[in-house]
């Protein structure tokens, strides 16, 4: 499982770095609210704190302008009672009133807030009582100062004795001032947190009450609070800029955090979704612009390394890729491309040229006993030889034509939008190329020759191009026949063709492989000519579908052209285990059973034998190998062979002398029996050089100690020859068709056999 | 500095130390009177052997006055007994001045009265001669008392900065004043009204009788009583005094008065001649001590 697609963690929900920025923001500017609450609130705190100390401060300025005026007063009452001109009323009142009017109250020794003047004799009456100002006490009253309300003004009466000059203890007489009391307050003060023009008092109108008490009945308004609101604008001014100006250094942040962060996290994030989405190794543009956060500046240039490591690796695999595909599909001998590119072009072919009549040309190349030129002059002359006809045959080919090499010495080409005659004219061009090359340089001294098979389809008959490259092959083998062209084109009829034309035997072949199903054994006895050995049945492969018995002519055919060679014969061997298993076939009986040579080199042949080699106690098994198979890679064969051998089977060299292995490579092959080549012993009954080969190899085989088959018996005479020359086993017609079953009765001896009449 | 100038240091640093000590000295005397009053005076006692001297302040001052000051300092600084009166303006004990807008209700005659009451007061201390200064309308005070009184202690007359109480030879209101004084006399006596009188302008508070008896003593009036005087008399003038009628000293010294001129003096002798004035007070009480004696 992926990190990415782990389990996200119980609890852990990812958001968006916009709703951490919005969330941040909005926390930010709460805290601003309740920093600001606080702060008014505090403020509210500050301003009644203030405005009590600030009363507080304004009585306590009240109180002592008060005790200024009342000091005050006392003074100029003073002052007048002790002035000379007052002296000179008590010595003679006859100017009195003008004296009150015009010198009191205007010499400036009393200030303009004092209203009015009187002066009593010792008795407290008016110094002069015609002249009596009714607005002064017609009597001296007991208290030195009073307060009282006339016509709304707050009036303060001041009274002070006129001492004799000479003894101060003598009261001449008394002196009164009245005066303004708030214009004398506000005269007589400076005040600062009381507002002087709000001062008046509550004394009611004409009510009197002595001095000492005036601090009761003064009301006013307290100035300093306006400085306090004056205060608070100041601060809710400076908090509402301070408000607008941390808005905007919040919206600069979000802007700027946005800038730095969040956009360029969108930009990584939109890089990496479209570096996921894109297809690996296609080209990428990396993230270009410089970031400003050192972190993220840090991340694109790794995103940006990292992307480039990856175009760098998947450049490196494309090249790998290439490479391999390179190697996959080219053939490192001759530099031309394989089987597998011949097969990958040749499926591409089919869809480009499906459903349209255009002529597709197969051409398949082989060279004649190439098998032989590579044992006798060795590896090294036949891959020369390899590499040259790959040469002839590409200078012969046309401009997009392509050549294949898709066996050891088979060549093959499609040709698209060809005909048949063009193909064919190819062909002998590419036999000319061939035929004048220069073999004998590598030291051959046979002739190298060529065999070319050419089948031609349209792109319309599906069918037909499904049976092109059979058809090529068909052609190609009807080439190497003796006396035959070396070019042949393929003709309906042509050898086994009735069976490749026919899609029936390839389903049959493929249901075999796939499932066993239609695999059907026969026995054919091998009866042993003399009594030192036992004879025993060749198990041969038939295939059975609903429209009746498939021959091996059919099969084979097509095993070789899907190259199905060891996946058939491990089901053969399989489904021979499993009759041995399940008794279906008797006990002691000997057999044999085809391998071919591309079975007998798979990694899997050992496997399938050992579970085969459990019935080998009870059943002797003979595993016939064909000789071409062995001499494709000796080495291999001899060790794979010598291994079958330790598990208990017994090996058959079978069709000796169909092909072209040499008797020294015979020598030294790891087999027990040798089974001649039905033609080799039908020319034991030939005459000249023919029949005395044969037996001379006969007789070779027998006295290497090899035990000697003779397949192909189908008369008396042929039966007779050979018992003459010795060969150990006898196979044929004549001996016994090949039955689905083994006849138990049956003794495998030819001197208990009964021969057909 | 010159020698002469280093005399006037000497002078003024002496006078200072003999103003405090004299100060220390000084004695407030009261001389009861008849109207039930009282009046101040400073006394200084001197020398039995030599003559009083009675210094009189100006219009409306007292004997605080810096001038009255610095002749008794002066002169008793010299062993003179000097009383310095102050008028009382009929105020009791009055100890400071007067302003124009007082009410004035007191008379030349209040005056002259209080005058003789000091005079005969000294006397009753012992001093047989009296020598009389006058600053200013002190100045005239003695000369209307020596016009009204003949009183033999009296031994000799200096009147300083003496002048008259209006300029009659150059009147502007004083000529409407005393009309309208003598048409209130005539229907409100008590009326107070405000007139020109020596420096009060226009508003010296006053009956009309009170104002009248002032008003008598104009240029003439000085020119024709000081040469009737009958104790020898001489005249001591500032040369700058502003508050002098035009050619006043000249119009003096051409009725052969014993004059003496302290040249840059103003009315008050402060100032520039302030020593030349006091040496001339203190020669002339010296000339009329010795000569008495």
């Amino acid at each position: 499982m992926s990190a990415n697609n782990q389990p996200r963690q119980p609890g852990v929900r990812p958001r968006s770095i916009t709703a951490y920025l919005i969330a941040f923001f909005s926390l930010s500017a709460l805290l601003f609210v309740l920093t600001a609450w606080w702060m008014l609130y505090k403020m509210d705190e500050i301003r009644q704190v203030a405005s009590d100390t600030t009363h507080q401060i304004a009585r306590e300025e009240i109180n002592e302008a008060i005790e200024v005026v009342r000091s005050t007063a006392r003074t100029h009452a003073y002052d007048l009672a002790s002035w000379d001109e007052t002296y000179q009323q008590f010595a003679d009142p006859t100017f009195y009133l003008y004296w009150r009017s015009n010198r009191a109250l205007q010499s400036g020794l009393l200030p303009g807030y004092i209203v009015d003047v009187e002066l009593y004799d010792s008795n407290g009456r008016p110094l002069q009582e015609n002249g009596h100002l009714a607005a002064m006490p017609e009597r001296l009253p007991d208290v030195d100062l009073e307060l009282a309300k006339e016509s709304g003004t707050d009036m303060l009466y001041v009274f002070t004795p006129v001492l004799d000059k000479r003894d101060n203890r003598i009261v001449i007489g008394h002196a009164a001032i009245k005066l303004d009391f708030i214009a004398a307050l506000q005269t007589l003060n400076r005040f600062n947190r009381v507002d002087f023009n709000s001062i008046t008092s509550i004394l009611p109108e004409g009510e009197r009450i002595d001095a000492g008490q005036i601090e009761q009945i003064l009301v006013f308004d307290v100035r300093g609070l306006a400085e306090t609101e004056q205060l608070e604008r100041l601060m809710q001014q400076t908090l509402t800029r301070f408000a607008i100006l941390a808005a905007l250094m919040l919206l600069a942040a979000y802007l700027l955090a946005s800038h730095l962060i969040h956009k360029p996290l969108h930009r990584l994030i939109f890089h990496i979704k479209t570096l996921s989405k894109s297809n690996i190794g296609s080209p990428h543009n990396g993230l270009s612009s410089t970031l400003h956060l050192k972190e993220l500046e840090s991340l694109r240039v790794a995103i940006n390394d990292y992307q480039d490591q990856l175009d760098e690796m998947h450049s490196n695999l494309d090249q790998k890729n290439r490479e391999l595909w390179q190697l996959a599909h080219n053939d490192p001998l001759t530099g031309i491309a394989n089987r597998r590119a011949y097969e990958d072009d040749w499926k591409q072919l089919m869809q480009v040229v499906s459903g349209q009549r255009i002529p597709i040309s197969v051409m398949l190349i082989d060279c004649d006993h190439f098998k032989a030129i590579n044992d006798t002059y060795g590896h090294e002359t036949g891959d020369r030889v390899i590499h040259s006809v790959a040469q002839c045959l590409s200078r012969a080919l046309r401009k997009n034509d392509r050549l294949y090499r898709i066996g050891g010495d088979e060549f093959a080409m499609h040709l698209i939008n060809t005909t048949l005659v063009a193909a064919e004219a190819l062909a002998i061009r590419c036999q000319t190329n061939l035929a004048e090359f220069d073999f004998k340089q590598f030291g051959i001294k046979e002739p190298v020759r060529f065999s070319i098979g050419i089948a031609n389809a349209y792109g319309d008959d599906s069918n037909a191009l499904f049976q092109l490259h059979r058809k090529a092959d068909v052609a190609m083998y009807q080439a190497k026949a003796p006396g035959r062209r070396k070019v042949i084109c393929f003709e309906e009829g042509m050898g086994s063709s009735s069976a490749l034309l026919s899609n029936r035997y390839v389903n049959a072949v493929y249901q075999a492989v796939e499932s066993g199903a239609g695999l059907v054994m026969y026995f054919q006895p091998i009866v042993a000519v003399n009594s030192k050995v036992n004879g025993f049945y060749e198990v041969l492969t038939r295939l059975k579908d609903d429209e009746g018995l498939i021959t091996p002519a059919n099969i084979f055919p097509v095993i070789a052209a899907e190259g199905l060679e060891a996946e058939f014969d491990f089901r053969l061997i399989d489904l021979l285990a499993d009759k041995l298993a399940g008794g279906m076939i008797p006990e002691k009986t000997s057999l044999s059973f085809n391998m071919d040579g591309t079975t007998l080199m798979s990694s899997e042949v050992i496997e399938h034998l050992e579970e085969l080699s459990a019935h080998l106690d009870r059943n002797s098994i003979i595993i016939e190998i064909t000789e071409t198979a062995l001499i494709a890679d000796l080495h291999e064969a001899r060790k794979r062979l010598d291994y079958i051998r330790t598990m208990g089977f017994r090996v058959a060299l079978d069709d000796f002398g169909s092909g072209y292995s040499s008797l020294r490579y015979l020598s030294n092959m790891p087999v027990d029996i040798i089974k001649f080549d039905i033609n080799m012993t039908r020319d034991l009954l030939g005459s000249g050089g023919q029949r005395i080969i044969a037996e001379d190899i006969a007789n070779m085989v027998l006295k290497a100690g090899y035990e000697l088959i003779a397949e192909g018996i189908e008369t008396r005479e042929l039966l007779k020859k050979v018992q003459n020359i010795g060969f150990t086993y006898v196979q044929g017609y004549l001996l016994g068709r090949p039955a689905e079953s083994v006849d138990k009765r049956v003794t495998l001896a030819l001197e208990h056999f009964d021969l057909p009449k | 500095m010159t020698l002469h100038a280093r005399r006037h240091v000497f002078k003024l640093v002496a006078l200072l130390l003999w103003s405090l000590l004299s100060i220390a000295h000084a004695d407030e005397v009261e001389l009861s009177l008849t109207n039930g009053i009282s009046a101040l005076a400073d006394y200084r006692k001197g020398g039995s052997d030599k003559a009083a001297v009675l210094v009189l302040h100006g219009f409306l001052q007292t004997h605080q006055f810096s001038t009255v000051q610095r002749i008794v300092n002066e002169l008793a600084d010299n062993d003179y007994s000097v009383l310095a009166p102050t008028l009382t303006l009929r105020i009791d004990l009055r100890k400071k001045s007067l302003t124009c807008d007082a009410i004035h209700s007191h008379t030349a005659e209040d005056s002259t009265r209080e005058i003789d009451g000091w005079i005969q007061w000294l006397k009753r201390q012992g001093h047989q001669r009296i020598v009389l200064i006058g600053h200013s309308t002190g100045s005239i005070e003695l000369l209307n008392y020596l016009n009204r009184v003949n009183e033999p202690a009296i031994a000799h007359f200096i009147a300083t900065s003496i002048g008259p109480n209006w300029k009659s030879r150059n009147p502007k209101s004083t000529p409407d004043d005393i009309r309208r004084a003598e048409a209130l006399l005539a229907t409100t006596p008590n009326k107070i009204a405000k007139y020109s009188l020596s420096f009060c302008k226009g508003n010296y508070a006053a009956p009309p009788a009170a104002f009248l008896s002032y008003i008598r003593w104009t240029e003439d009036y000085i020119l024709q009583h000081y040469g009737k005087l009958q104790v020898p008399a001489q005249i001591i003038l500032g040369d700058s005094d502003l508050f002098l009628p035009e050619n006043w000293a000249e119009t003096l010294q051409a009725q052969q008065f014993d004059i003496t001129l302290i040249d840059g003096a103003n009315h008050f002798f402060t100032g520039t001649g302030e020593f030349e004035f006091l040496d001339s007070v203190l020669a002339a009480v010296v000339r009329a001590s010795d000569r008495l004696r």
